[in-house]
């Protein structure tokens, strides 16, 4: 044991919380809830992000890791739990519920984790069809995925898994102002 | 007041739900169903407004957008709107509107009185008086005086909303080609947006009652509407106005929303439509003559609108000048509806044309070759003088006609709507046979019918509609050719009055900008010839409705003074909005906290529980600093710069930039994009760097952390963060194609905290990791991975402090919990958080650079101490060539240097000049300026730095700082005025 070891606090714990401030094992927090929409933060999502380097070759890539990758831009393919989406020609983001390790060492492809960075909303019911589209210009239909302007002011990725159910995913530091718009937009929609 | 011109029957109003309103201080009352215009109409009321320069009254002339003269402020406190057109106000109960530019009210108008002045007034009047002495003495009171109505002084409390949409077809306009183009487009399986600015769908069909397609337009219309009810793919937009065609076929539509209270009041709509089909109609013109904008004198179609869709009658007896065919209908259905119809003054020979014997053969007597040449009455029209004229115009002495009226309906022809056509690129071509300007060459994918595109005949325009309509799923829609089934004989565009020896000085092309004929002759002969200046000279078709009703003639009247036909005269580009909106509908919710939201730190909870002054920086809220009860900044800023200093501190570091930078090429790629020499740089070595522009001034900086032989983080400022993250993709994606790189930002993947401070390194080591921090295992300017309780860990031995200082990076979602662990920790260490001024204030100290403070748009590395690292390095770099360049290598450049009071006492003011040893009085030439300064509480003195002229060379000299008239004494010196040699950040 060293000089340094000898004076470490010996119970130190770190405890993650999303961006919304929700602590592990917490129930996630509840933007709205109404008879027409239903916002809640999704937290602690594994994000993963793959970037094809201009060298790099797809199915090389594809036999390396366990994914499906070929689809085209602006789609995923998977679920609500576990999906892989293509948002730029050679960027793919992986976002599941559980956690997963894909090789950080792939020639030519560069594998990093983004799950702290990216706070994630789940939009479902009726007025989601016209909460999204009064803050984005780019509503994505079923299976879509795009990266487009949030509130006028900055970028978040759009996920649609179903009719009236999207999954937002916007920068850590902008989680809570992004929480604020869509509760102050969610009471203009329930009836007009 | 009884409404004394209200039609006993027709019109779509509710008759059993009479509405309350005020206008100009007066109560009265209209129904449900009018617009402020048609009530006001159906009052009696003449005078509506005043004109723009001169002050004239003036009464309602039209009946939808092109409105010129009754302009209104509406409602009022935070909820008052100026500057709307009565013909475009849907009337409510308590409704109270104002007309603008008068004072006390339309009817007695105090600045009537500048009507006096009228003959010193023409056209760039301004341009030629207020230039003597000085243009800017008079320009407070001129710009003190423009302008109409008035903004509401506090924040208005409505919402406004935006929405996006995205279709196959859009169509604008719901009238008889827009019905038919839509449910066309709907039944070829499109999705088709239908917009409409009324309130009701079917434009001309709800008053001109004329066939179409063997049916009466109402009943076509019902028919129409039925069809569209069925269409789930066919939306329908009413009150909502297109204002704006831009690239890509995207339209800007505001939306007017019943208001209750608690939903929005406006809603801006964003669309792009694969196909855009304009069915905009066309506007009526009105006839140039003196005197032809007393109140009475009206558009004829508006007449029309008027009796049909308001049940209101514009006059009881009514002269019609026309040169066109479309006046004779609305003679007879004011003659239908009891209206004693004068005469029709035709300035073509109509003889016994089938138009003229209708008309004659209800007892309504037709002049041929007849036009009015002046109007009498004083706050309306009393009586109609009349003239015939010739081919070109010219009055003809000895025939004069003087006949009572109350009303002078007046149709100078049509002009199709092209506004968003012209918007979207597209050019037009004057059609002779019209004597309009027609769509000509087509930019984006869209296409105009009906009446836009020049075809009035309806059954012709409905049929040419439905087919752009069902071809608008294809990539190209036939381009209807313009026709007109209507007799236009205009040969002139405005009567020469000259032949009875009086002027055009009252004759008005531009009703809303108070222009005559003889501003824009004076104009012409002035050379103002190009369309473009002549307008601006003239300020014709620059107010609020964008020249509707007065351009083409003004084209025409250009025309005849240069004998040019007007389609050689060209026109002007018309620009959005096409009909104003609020400010409030542009901004939608993006006011407030919305307008510019602020980024949060990972711990901003337990900033906030520790007390801090949380302040906006770069759209980051970051804690200034941590006051403690009822102590001042300055006391603040002392004792956290001092327990720094002293023992440590902790800072959220977060916001830094932090952008992965990946590949077989990543260093080749970096060494291009940083001054500094990158392929040196060891694994696990960091590095601080500029970045240049290419125009070789400083862009950013921030230190580079090579943490494989391929894989970097580059550091940048804050605000910077995303900037930079673009700027290298464009360099990679658009520049250098061969490079195999990637680029990642994960800025706020990892929460960064600073610990700097003597204790620092005893802090981290009590915190526990497995990293080795003794300066051998990490020395100065070195990073080191690891882990810390089971979670990433990076820390970087770097400082901006002048301290032994770390930077301490874990996941995001760890940040609050090492925050907190950290300021626990630190008590026992006397370390105590502190705020992001303070930092500013130790940099100063330690004389760093901080971008942006001591660099401005001219700053080049060499100026900031980076000549020998340029010198130095072979490669190329972005911005390498701008700083070889004669003005980059001048001696006397601006270089930062250190700056001091020589009495040791005098804060050395931001921003103030240094001037020369023998300054006199300003002005002179500036020497530079302080661009940080600072009261350094560990010197116990004021410290500066400065850009200054030849800094370096000037070391030990004195100079003066000028501030507001005073001069102070300072001393150039190097930066680092806090342990220059740095033995503290190496400890």
């Amino acid at each position: 044991m060293n000089a340094t070891e000898s004076k470490m606090t010996p119970s130190l714990t770190l405890t993650p919380r999303s961006p919304l401030g929700t602590a592990e094992g917490d129930s996630a927090r509840t933007i709205v809830d109404n008879a027409v929409v239903r916002i809640v933060e999704e937290p602690f999502l594994q994000l993963t992000s793959l970037r094809l380097s201009r060298a790099g070759d797809l199915a090389t890539i594809k036999a390396v890791l366990p994914l499906s990758l070929e689809h085209a831009p602006n789609t995923f393919s998977g679920d609500a739990d576990y999906a892989v989406a293509r948002y730029e020609p050679r960027a793919w983001i992986v976002i599941s519920r559980q956690a997963i390790k894909l090789p950080s060492n792939v020639a030519a492809c560069v594998v990093t984790d983004l799950s702290a960075r990216l706070a994630s909303f789940r939009i479902s019911g009726t007025a989601a069809t016209k909460i999204l589209p009064s803050s984005t210009s780019v509503a994505p239909v079923l299976g879509g995925f795009v990266r487009t302007m949030f509130a006028e002011n900055y970028a978040v990725l759009l996920q649609c898994l179903g009719e009236q159910d999207y999954r937002l995913l916007v920068d850590a530091s902008l989680a809570q102002s992004c929480a604020d718009w869509l509760a102050d937009a969610a009471p203009h929609h329930q009836s007009n | 007041m009884k409404q004394n011109l209200r039609h006993e029957v027709g019109g779509n109003i509710d008759r059993s739900q009479p509405i309350r309103f005020r206008f100009d201080g007066r109560d009265y009352t209209g129904f449900a169903g009018d617009t402020l215009a048609s009530a006001l109409l159906a009052n009696g009321v003449r005078v509506t407004g005043r004109s723009f320069k001169y002050h004239r009254p003036r009464g309602l002339m039209a009946a939808g957008f092109e409105e010129a003269n009754t302009i209104v402020q509406l409602g009022s406190g935070s909820r008052t709107v100026p500057n709307l057109r009565a013909t475009q106000i849907e009337l409510s109960e308590g409704l109270d509107a104002k007309a603008v530019n008068c004072w006390p009210n339309a009817r007695f108008d105090i600045f009537s009185l500048f009507r006096l002045f009228k003959p010193f007034w023409p056209a760039g009047f301004y341009y030629k008086t207020f230039m003597a002495p000085n243009w800017k003495i008079w320009e407070p009171a001129i710009r003190h005086g423009a302008g109409l109505g008035v903004s509401p002084r506090s924040a208005d409390p409505d919402v406004y909303e935006k929405q996006h949409a995205s279709v196959d077809v859009i169509v604008v306009g719901a009238g008889p080609s827009g019905l038919a183009a839509a449910i066309a487009a709907g039944e070829s399986g499109a999705t088709v947006m239908l917009l409409d600015d009324k309130p009701e769908l079917g434009g001309s069909c709800l008053y001109e009652l004329g066939a179409i397609e063997g049916d009466p337009a109402i009943v076509w219309k019902e028919r129409q509407l039925k069809v569209l009810a069925t269409m789930a793919n066919v939306k329908i937009l009413t009150r909502t106005t297109a204002f704006g065609y831009y690239d890509h076929n995207h339209l800007l539509a505001n939306e007017l929303l019943p208001g209750n209270g608690k939903d929005s009041r406006q809603r801006l709509w964003k669309i792009r439509g694969r196909q855009i089909i304009l069915a905009t109609g066309a506007l009526e013109r009105p006839m140039v003559f003196p005197n032809n904008d007393r109140p009475g004198v009206m558009l004829a179609g508006a007449a029309l609108q008027y009796l049909h869709r308001f049940g209101v009658l514009t006059g009881k007896r009514v002269i019609i000048a026309t040169n066109n065919d479309s006046a004779y209908e609305v003679a007879v259905e004011l003659r239908r509806a009891g209206v004693d119809v004068a005469l029709i003054a035709d300035t073509r020979d109509v003889g016994y044309s089938s138009v003229a014997t209708r008309v004659r053969s209800m007892g309504v007597e037709v002049a041929s070759r007849t036009t009015p040449t002046d109007t009498i009455g004083t706050n309306g029209l009393c009586k109609v003088e009349l003239h015939q004229v010739d081919a070109e115009g010219r009055a003809l002495p000895g025939t004069a006609r003087l006949l009572a009226a109350d009303t002078l309906l007046v149709s100078g022809g049509w002009n199709p709507t092209v506004h968003l056509f012209s918007q979207s690129g597209g050019s037009l071509r004057f059609d002779d046979g019209q004597k309009a300007f027609v769509p000509d060459r087509y930019v984006q994918s869209g296409v105009l019918v009906g009446a836009a595109a020049g075809i009035d005949k309806r059954d012709a325009a409905v049929a040419t509609a439905r087919e752009a309509g069902a071809n608008a799923g294809g990539k190209n829609i036939s381009k209807p050719a313009a026709s007109s089934s209507v007799n236009v004989g205009q040969t002139f565009w405005s009567v020469d009055v000259t032949t009875l020896g009086r002027n055009s000085a009252k004759a008005w092309v531009d009703l809303a900008s108070d222009s005559t004929e003889s501003d824009l002759r004076l104009a012409a002969r002035e050379n103002f010839i190009s369309v473009e200046l002549f307008k601006r000279y003239t300020t014709t078709g620059m107010m609020t409705d964008q020249g509707k009703t007065s351009n083409v003639n003004a084209i025409g009247i250009l025309g005849s003074v240069l004998a040019k036909k007007p389609g050689d005269v060209g026109t002007t580009r018309f620009r959005p909005p096409f009909n104003p909106i609020t400010f409030g509908s542009i901004a939608g919710r993006n006011v407030d906290n919305f307008y510019r939201p602020l980024r949060r730190l990972s711990a901003h909870e337990s900033h906030v529980a520790l007390g801090a002054k949380m302040e906006d920086y770069g759209a980051w809220l970051r804690p200034a600093y941590y006051p403690q009860a009822g102590e001042a900044e300055v006391a603040t800023l002392r004792r956290e710069v001092l327990a720094v200093r002293e023992r440590g501190g902790l800072l959220d570091y977060s916001p830094l930039g932090k952008i992965l930078v990946s590949g077989p090429d990543a260093a080749k790629f970096l060494q291009r994009v940083y001054v500094n020499n990158v392929q040196t740089l060891k694994v696990g070595q960091c590095r601080y760097g500029l970045m240049l522009g290419e125009d070789g001034i400083v862009k950013d900086d921030g230190v580079l952390t090579r943490w494989s032989d391929e894989s970097f983080v580059v550091g940048t400022t804050s605000g910077m963060a995303d900037r930079i993250v673009d700027w290298l993709e464009e360099w990679l994606q658009c520049e250098w194609l061969d490079l195999d790189v990637t680029v990642e930002s994960v800025s706020t993947q990892w929460a960064t905290m600073m610990v700097a401070g003597p204790k620092s390194r005893e802090l981290l080591q009590r915190l526990g990791s497995d990293i080795d921090l003794s300066s051998e295992a990490l020395p100065h300017m070195w990073a080191r991975e690891g882990s810390i309780a089971g979670v990433p860990l990076r820390i970087a031995r770097v400082s901006f402090t002048g301290e032994l200082g770390f930077e301490v990076s874990v996941p995001w979602s760890h940040g609050r919990s090492l925050w907190d662990a950290l300021v626990s920790i630190g008590k026992e260490f006397g370390m105590i958080p502190f705020g992001l001024e303070s930092l500013l204030l130790m940099r100063v100290e330690k004389g760093f650079l901080h971008v942006g403070s001591d660099t401005d748009g001219l700053t080049q590395p060499q100026d900031v101490g980076f000549a020998a690292v340029i010198e130095k390095k072979k490669e190329d770099f972005i911005g390498r060539r701008s700083t070889m360049t004669p003005d980059a290598r001048r001696l006397d450049r601006r270089q930062l240097v250190g700056l001091e009071p020589v009495d040791g006492r005098t804060f050395l003011p931001l921003g103030a000049h240094i001037v020369g040893e023998d300054f006199k009085a300003p002005p002179v030439l500036s020497q530079g300026w302080v661009t940080s300064s600072v009261q350094s509480p560990t010197l116990g003195r004021p410290v500066a730095m400065g850009l200054v002229e030849r800094g370096l060379e000037r070391m030990g000299q004195q100079v003066q700082i000028y501030d507001g008239g005073k001069l102070i004494a300072a001393r150039i010196t190097r930066n680092a005025f806090y342990d220059p040699e740095g033995e503290r950040l190496r400890t």
